[in-house]
């Protein structure tokens, strides 16, 4: 149409016609922006120089209008759907960007909720400064509360983590640390600036980072389990310290494993106080142990009274009784009545007995000396030297190998005796006394071995009974059933254990034996 | 009137002393057989010649001796033929104190159980069978 020479009324009409064509452009082109505008999520509103709002669109009035007398923001100071700790920095702004026209600003604002809440937006305003001097701010704004929430929440989650007295760690895949709170940096002693991007098991795990443990434990984290268990953990300071780690992985969509989050906490105190309880029980076991005990000596105190006790004074009952009749011989009350003595003296045996069993356990106080074999051998030799000839006993020992050990001299010493004296009292009547006594030590057991060649005796079903007090085993020797008794007694006190075995009218084998452990010698 | 026989097996020589008293004086024509080791007791009983009008036997059974208990001994007694078992009327004498429920079960040939000393009053309630068998 330019360069075009139209005459008057129709040049007018072609000017209405453009005009008409631009008015209509315009107006297409406004509405499309106004209804880009109205259907925006977004707040748009612009703002006179008095503070009143100009214009506002539908989603600002839907969120705010009903603050609004008539719920008509129009020429309405748009402070009023803002909270009052607003309105300075609000002011503060707008103060700026009249200052600087067409320049952007931005800004938060907490703006009034429904039902007592408020709704964080933020706002890009721009001051537009018409030609004339007079102008509007322009805003554009986004409600925000729910990045708000997130964030909130993000940050509550993040201040539990670095509350929370257990330690939490995170890595990448490779085992890098990328996050370390609080209570790890206390166990561990390190900083996370110090640990961050260092391998987390190598660092502090060392003893999960040597085993062959980690592609099992990453292997089952993969598959969205989680691992527990228990290592010993190194601070920085290089100290050691048991720790109770749960690992869990962090596990994308396709199962790769991007990386590992750790809890863990320090359980020295309770390693402390389970070891305390793993004592006590001991300790418990060791006293229903001595209760055990104490209670089969009871019942062989109960054996000795019915059996040791009874008996003679079942015998001075009788024989009172008989004498108590006139018509007996002299010569038959006589011998009663001796009779009735040696009961009376049973008796006195018995208590004193008693007495010297309950003194051995009394007595018994740990003391412990290194004891030489052969020298208690010569010492019980010669106590015993009055009860047998010379020409009639040979005894040969062999202490080479295993010369002494560290135990009570005293109860070794009777342990000896014992054996001993069993061996001259119980000999062949028909040959020499032969008797070895040897010692020997292996990893498991020190042992003392006496063997002799006297009478023997058959080991029925109750071999145990050897062993009991008063328990005799020959008619024709005097013996009370004391030796070997006391003589078990003893060893159970130092630890000892005692074994016979015999072939009758051949020989007789007493082995004792100790665990290794307790009678090294030094 | 014929004799009766009785058996003391026991290895404490005032015990047996005491009983041969005892016995004697409650029946004064008893006949008292002595064995201070069970052993021999066994032998006795074992070795008894039975004729047709021998009288039951008593014996009196110690319990607590050194090679041979009264348990093993009566163990050794339930070997015997049933004729001859039932020559003796047994009893066991004892010391002790206990009350020995499981033997009494495990051995119900005992006709009493007998806490020592013995005394004639004893005797005289156990009403002594003398029956020929």
């Amino acid at each position: 149409m330019d360069g075009e020479e139209i005459v008057g009324g129709k040049g007018t009409l072609q000017d209405i016609t453009e005009k008409k064509v631009n008015f209509e452009k315009l107006a297409i082109s406004e509405n499309r922006y106004k209804s880009l505008i109205q259907s925006q999520t977004n707040y748009f509103i612009r703002i006179d120089l008095e503070g009143n709002l100009t214009y506002c669109n539908q989603r600002y009035i839907d969120d705010f209008g009903w603050l609004y007398p008539n719920h008509d923001p129009i020429g309405k100071n748009s402070l009023i759907d803002s909270l009052p700790s607003q309105y300075e920095k609000i002011m503060a702004l707008g103060d700026k960007c009249t200052r600087f026209p067409f320049k952007n600003f931005q800004l938060e604002i907490d703006k009034i909720g429904k039902n007592d809440t408020s709704k964080a937006t933020i706002w890009d305003i721009v001051y537009l400064k018409n030609e004339n001097g007079s102008g509007e701010l322009q805003c554009v704004g986004i409600d925000i509360s729910d990045r708000v929430k997130a964030e909130d929440e993000n940050k509550f989650q993040a201040n539990i983590l670095s509350k929370i007295g257990q330690g939490v760690v995170a890595t990448d895949a490779e085992g890098k640390i990328k996050y370390f709170n609080a209570a790890a940096e206390k166990i561990y002693g390190w900083k996370y600036e110090e640990v961050k991007d260092e391998n987390l098991v190598e660092l502090m795990f060392p003893d999960l980072h040597e085993s062959d443990l980690l592609e099992e434990i990453l292997e089952k984290i993969s598959f969205e389990h989680t691992f527990s268990s228990q290592y010993h953990g190194r601070k920085s300071d290089g100290t050691s310290f048991p720790v109770q780690v749960t690992m869990s992985g962090i596990v994308d969509q396709e199962r790769n494993l991007n990386g590992v989050i750790c809890i863990f906490s320090d359980i020295t105190k309770l390693k402390k106080s389970e070891n305390k309880l793993r004592e006590l029980n001991k300790n418990l076991t060791s006293y229903t142990n001595e209760l055990v005990s104490a209670n089969k000596g009871l019942e062989q105190f109960s054996y000795i009274v019915s059996h040791n006790l009874r008996a003679p004074v079942a015998n001075i009952i009788g024989i009172a009784e008989i004498i108590a009749d006139e018509d007996i011989e002299p010569i038959m009350r006589d011998k009663l009545i001796s009779d009735m003595l040696n009961n009376v003296q049973r008796v006195d045996t018995v208590v004193r007995d008693l007495n010297d069993i309950l003194k051995v356990k009394a007595d018994y106080n740990n003391s412990r000396e290194l004891v030489d074999f052969q020298s208690l051998t010569d010492d019980v030799l010669h106590m015993t030297g009055s009860l047998i000839s010379e020409d009639e006993m040979t005894v040969d020992t062999d202490f080479g190998s295993f010369p002494s050990m560290l135990t009570s001299k005293s109860y070794l010493h009777s342990v000896f005796y014992n054996i001993i004296l069993n061996a001259i009292k119980y000999k062949h009547p028909d040959r020499e006394l032969f008797l070895k006594i040897s010692s020997h030590s292996d990893a498991r057991f020190n042992t003392l071995t006496f063997l002799d060649n006297g009478l023997g005796i058959k080991l029925g079903k109750n071999k145990e009974e050897l062993f009991e007090l008063y328990k005799r085993h020959h008619h024709h020797i005097e013996g009370k059933g004391m030796g070997l008794f006391m003589v078990k007694t003893q060893l159970d006190l130092i630890g000892g254990k005692i074994n016979l075995e015999s072939e009758p009218n051949q020989w007789t084998k007493v082995c004792i034996q100790f665990p290794n452990k307790i009678t090294k010698t030094e | 009137m014929s004799t009766h026989d009785y058996i003391i097996v026991d290895d404490d020589p005032v015990n047996n002393l005491i009983c041969k008293l005892v016995i004697e004086k409650f029946d004064p024509n008893g006949k008292v057989n002595v064995f201070q080791q069970p052993e021999k007791g066994l032998e006795f009983l074992k070795s008894f010649v039975i004729d047709d009008s021998q009288a039951k036997i008593v014996l009196f059974l110690d319990v607590n001796m050194p090679t041979m208990t009264g348990w093993d001994f009566l163990d050794e007694f339930l070997k015997f033929d049933e004729s001859r078992r039932n020559l003796f009327e047994i009893y066991i004498l004892t010391s002790a104190i206990e009350d020995f429920d499981p033997e009494k079960i495990k051995y119900p040939m005992v006709k009493a159980f007998l806490s020592k000393p013995l005394r004639k009053t004893t005797l005289v309630e156990l009403n002594l069978d003398f029956s020929t068998f």
